[in-house]
């Protein structure tokens, strides 16, 4: 399945796919600021591959991982994002959620990444869930909107994370999507049309529909704040996430479990192990540092037990953190390995 | 004499005007910081303000129970971009706007103006101005007058008033009749624009969403699309068409910017020093319908580019 401008990008890690996300989207977006955190939730050795075959004015992805993935994104004025499940039984429900919508075959979500009050967003990605996300610029679908006088589909976008629906140019927005992946569109135009008009027919239809609530500015916060850097500050501990948060520990374990399928516990190590392991990865840090820094980054992000640490580690990502950093390095002849050589 | 201020904060120029007698409250609706600068002059009768701006801002609250306040624009740049909405009405280059504050309640209406212009209001006294319009027999423009928000006038009438209050607002009013003479000259010889039904629905539409949006005994509650429906009897896309084509935003996001606004207003003249910072900007946060502190913070930064912690220690 190709299209002719079709390009796989497969990654072993996150730290490389973060950062091939960030050049990616700054080239379809000039003059984005776009970052995100990605962090891996079950266990095992990661594969992740994105098949990208952009339209002009239009992005569109097939992504793929072995592992259940959670994104965290800032949200922003520049696009909105269209994800839909390819190929899952009808009735089952997947683990996978966009920004709070549960997804199920019909599901199309990820309409909150368009945000203008400095929030944020966030997905889990079900491991083996084939993920088809569309992408497109907010100025030219708003002036569609305009042109088209579409403004349920505009209050759809403003109020709604996510919406399932049957209705024939959903079909037609996957069906199209489709042919783009096997044939290779020119115009991408056609992808603006049937998305308003998902949009637009969506309320005229009695659907499941997440909307806006408390409930998902909660999750998002809370994804947010988990992932924020403390400035050498101690990790926060629970008592401090409720406060930040204006919650109770029993409501936010009840959104864990529902949303996560984990406790609040289980969540905050999981995104904490992933940023040590990203602190391993970074290859702008020497590898001697990346050895003589490893326990402290640990501790920094809160395991103080080394020991512990390390077994967690491995059975996370079956690797060792010595292994990260040496996968994570060129192997390279130092000129002082002259010297050592004659001693 | 000549007062004209710069500003580096719209809630500023809000005071000013609230010294004047206007209890306005002023929205931005472009984030970031701006210019502005108001030059003004007053006489027995009469009252003249100019404001330039470097962003699009909303007064809301315009109106006093002595005067008309008449409006006009001057176009800063060529361009076909909408550049002011007075009350609803249009506010092009000939323009004279306000007409509605004759028969309105004290700060009972409302504009929007871009950087495209700068904004005149001119203030005459109601009854004197009715008076004069009895005396001179000026049917028409008494019928224009109350019957209408906005006229069009001629190039030459808009011209001479605009030179005149060009001139007054370096000099001081030397005379106020001349204004009275001149603005009776508009209403008499001025053209009601021709709207079609279906838009002077969509006006009065906006009215009501810039009324409800300011409303402060409703502004402690989080507000939703299905809310605003509810409280306007209207339907979600008439809602989100009347507010992107006259404010460019979605109407959830226009309402929060104008609460976002009245709340930097409420950190900005906080009394109780005593309290707490966290708890002050918690209590400011609740008032306004941010049920959390943290995400207010977060959308307050976003819009002024400072957090609320670093308004009151600014104030």
């Amino acid at each position: 399945m190709k299209a002719r401008k079709a390009k796989e990008y497969v990654f072993g890690d996150l730290l490389g796919m973060e950062m091939h996300c960030q050049n990616h989207y700054a080239e379809y977006f000039s003059k984005s600021n776009f970052s995100c955190n990605v962090t891996q939730l079950s266990k095992g050795e990661l594969l992740t591959s994105s098949i990208c075959a952009p339209i002009k004015n239009v992005h569109l992805e097939v992504f793929k991982s072995n592992q259940t993935l959670l994104y965290e994104e800032d949200a922003n004025q520049n696009s909105v994002a269209f994800c839909w499940i390819r190929g899952q039984d009808t009735k089952s429900v997947s683990s996978t959620i966009i920004g709070g919508h549960k997804m199920r075959s019909p599901s199309i979500a990820g309409f909150n990444r368009l945000n203008k009050a400095g929030g944020n967003t966030w997905d889990i990605v079900g491991a083996n869930t084939v993920l088809c996300c569309m992408s497109l610029k907010w100025e030219k679908l708003k002036d569609q909107i305009d042109q088209m006088n579409a403004y349920n589909a505009y209050a759809r976008l403003e109020e709604c994370i996510g919406i399932d629906t049957e209705s024939e140019c959903t079909h037609q927005l996957r069906r199209l999507f489709e042919q783009h992946f096997e044939f290779g569109l020119k115009c991408g135009q056609a992808f603006y049309d049937l998305a308003i008009a998902t949009l637009e027919e969506s309320s005229d239809h009695e659907n499941l529909i997440t909307e806006r609530s408390d409930q998902t500015d909660l999750i998002e916060d809370l994804v947010k704040l988990l992932h924020e850097d403390r400035l050498g500050l101690p990790p926060l501990r629970i008592g401090e996430i409720t406060k930040f948060l204006n919650s109770e520990e029993k409501s936010l374990s009840e959104v864990c479990r529902s949303n996560f399928d984990m406790s609040i516990l289980e969540l905050i190590k999981s995104i904490r192990l992933e940023q040590v392991k990203k602190s391993y990865l970074n290859s702008h840090v020497p590898k001697g540092l990346r050895y003589f820094t490893m326990k402290n980054n640990a501790e920094y992000y809160g395991f103080k037990n080394w020991n512990a640490f390390e077994r967690l580690y491995f059975r996370t990502f079956s690797q060792s953190p010595e292994e990260t950093i040496e996968k994570a390095s060129k192997s390279t002849v130092f000129v002082s390995d002259l010297l050592r050589s004659r001693s | 004499m000549e007062l004209s201020l710069p500003y580096s904060d719209p809630l500023q120029i809000s005071e000013t005007l609230n010294e004047m007698g206007q209890l306005t409250r002023i929205t931005q609706f472009d984030s970031g910081a701006g210019n502005y600068s108001m030059t003004h002059s007053m006489a027995s009768g009469i009252s003249i303000a100019e404001i330039k701006a470097s962003k699009t801002l909303l007064y809301e609250g315009w109106g006093t129970d002595w005067s008309v306040d008449f409006n006009w624009i001057t176009p800063l740049k060529n361009s076909l971009a909408p550049m002011g909405i007075c009350e609803g009405y249009e506010m092009k280059a000939n323009s004279l706007g306000g007409l509605n504050t004759y028969n309105g309640s004290k700060g009972g209406s409302w504009g929007k103006y871009s950087p495209l212009c700068s904004s005149t209001a001119c203030m005459l006294d109601k009854a004197s101005l009715m008076e004069a319009m009895i005396a001179c027999n000026a049917q028409v423009g008494i019928e224009n007058l109350t019957s209408n928000k906005g006229l069009e006038v001629s190039d030459q009438l808009s011209h001479q008033l605009k030179r005149l209050a060009r001139k007054d607002l370096q000099a001081g009013i030397s005379n106020p009749s001349k204004y009275y003479d001149l603005i009776i000259c508009c209403l008499e010889d001025g053209k009601p624009r021709a709207y079609k039904k279906g838009e002077t629905k969509n006006h009065a539409l906006l009215s009501e969403i810039v009324r409800l949006s300011h409303d402060t005994t409703k502004m402690s509650s989080p507000m939703t699309l299905a809310d605003v429906c509810h409280f306007l009897n209207t339907g979600q896309a008439s809602l989100y068409r009347v507010c992107q084509k006259y404010f460019g935003m979605g109407i959830i996001e226009m309402m929060m910017q104008v609460r976002l606004e009245e709340s930097r207003r409420a950190l900005l003249r906080y009394q109780d020093q005593s309290a707490a910072e966290e708890s002050m900007i918690r209590e400011v946060a609740i008032q306004y319908g941010f049920k959390h502190a943290g995400r207010y913070a977060r959308r307050y930064f976003n819009s002024f580019g400072e957090l609320p912690s670093q308004t009151l220690l600014n104030a």
